[in-house]
């Protein structure tokens, strides 16, 4: 009978760290979403025009965490929102006062577009400083 | 020739605005964010987003999101249905030239639908109707 | 000397294995040099010890598909390998890492612009110039 054997060293390690990594993986992600989500929300507060404030002050973030996932939404309450974004023709205002068209103003697409690119390469790094190999792309 | 990222927005207004059918619908033609006073039927093309793909060297592609809607005011009788529907036969899966470019793809991401309604009188109302388009060009 | 962007860096290749040409829409290059070791530690060692073994150069490339240049996608099915070189400034045009190489390639077609990634291995030699 043969007196061979294999000894593999550090398996029980390697099945805690396993164990523990949706745990991990989702704490830093979810820092990672939040922030990312919350200097979006920042960014577009800071470029909308500050005339009445009602722009800047309907806009909100909203965070959920769970222990496998994270997810936040940015959104704006106001309904000048719509116009502000995808632009409005002549128009006055409750007050009579006539505004004038506005061309469009993607502050709020472009900037989440922007924070979301910047996001998945964030998140990209977090799933390989964790060991793992990531192909393909987030969208 | 060297690429001018600007002549892509200019290909896209140009082409919506030399179509016969379009300008039918909408006779004040397709402008750049804003169409001049007075206008009432027209088509809007705007940049929402864009980011340009790296390669070692230079710019792989130019990958671009635009706003094109058809806008037009409620009492001007336009067929908003048709003219958003002539965008899309325009725009959807066509190639557009551009100098120093080779055109990669072109197609409709998502739709766009809202009327706006005057604070201070209801009865004036614009209907907006289009889409976000997604443009990929390569610089050639 | 001043830190250089990879932006600016370069691959080049030749089946014949004499004059590497560029592959074009690449955008990124590794190369990995590991070597493997032995675990010497005797008796008495205040630590481990250990001594190398043989340097393992490998390493991958990324990049666009674009059908104006399918040199790597042949190089798949090169019964001989041909010379590799890779340079992580073309403004420094001398420094380069370059030897034989097999490569092998995949080629990632979604709605976006075709992704190609390839990987290689020493054949022979390699060397960094200058």
């Amino acid at each position: 009978m043969s007196s061979n054997r294999f000894v593999f060293s550090g398996l029980e390690e390697l099945k805690a760290q396993l164990r523990a990594l949706p745990a991990a993986l989702a704490g830093e992600g979810g820092h990672l979403v939040e922030g990312h989500a919350n200097g979006a929300a920042a960014t577009i507060k800071a470029g909308y025009p500050a005339r009445s404030g009602e722009l800047r002050d309907k806009l909100e973030v909203e965070h959920q965490t769970s222990a496998f996932g994270a997810r936040s939404v940015v959104r704006n309450r106001s309904k000048y929102a719509d116009e502000f974004e995808y632009g409005s023709q002549a128009r006055h205002t409750a007050i009579g006062a006539n505004r004038g068209s506005m061309p469009p103003n993607p502050l709020f697409t472009q900037t989440i577009r922007q924070r979301r690119r910047a996001m998945y390469a964030d998140l990209q790094g977090l799933l390989e400083r964790h060991g793992l190999e990531v192909t393909g792309d987030a969208e | 020739m060297p690429s001018n990222s600007s002549d892509i927005d200019s290909a896209l207004v140009t082409k919506l605005g030399a179509d016969a059918a379009l300008l039918a619908l909408l006779p004040h033609g397709a402008h750049w964010d804003e169409a001049p006073p007075g206008s009432t039927r027209f088509v809007i093309v705007s940049l929402v987003d864009a980011a340009d793909e790296p390669m070692q060297g230079g710019c792989a592609y130019e990958d671009a999101l635009y706003l094109v809607k058809a806008v037009a005011l409620s009492t001007a009788g336009a067929d908003m249905k048709a003219a958003e529907a002539r965008i899309k036969a325009l725009l959807e899966d066509q190639a557009l030239v551009v100098a120093g470019y080779t055109w990669m793809t072109l197609h409709r991401e998502a739709r766009i639908r809202r009327t706006e309604v005057d604070d201070a009188d209801p009865s004036i109302r614009w209907y907006h109707r289009g889409g976000h388009y997604r443009l990929q060009m390569a610089p050639s | 000397m001043a830190i250089k962007s990879g932006r600016y860096g370069t691959v080049k290749y030749d089946p014949a294995g004499v004059t590497p040409v560029a592959l074009i829409s690449l955008n990124g290059w590794k190369l990995s040099l590991k070597t493997d070791y032995e675990d010497v530690t005797c008796f008495g060692d205040s630590n481990k010890v250990y001594v190398p073994g043989m340097r393992d150069v490998s390493g991958s490339l990324t990049g666009f598909w674009n059908s104006t240049n399918v040199v790597l996608f042949e190089a798949t099915e090169a019964a001989t390998p041909g010379k590799l070189e890779l340079a992580p400034n073309s403004g420094e045009p001398t420094f380069t890492f370059s030897g034989l190489a097999y490569l092998d390639a995949d080629i990632d077609c979604s709605l976006s612009a075709p992704k190609v990634s390839g990987s290689f291995k020493a054949a022979g030699p390699w060397v960094l110039a200058p």
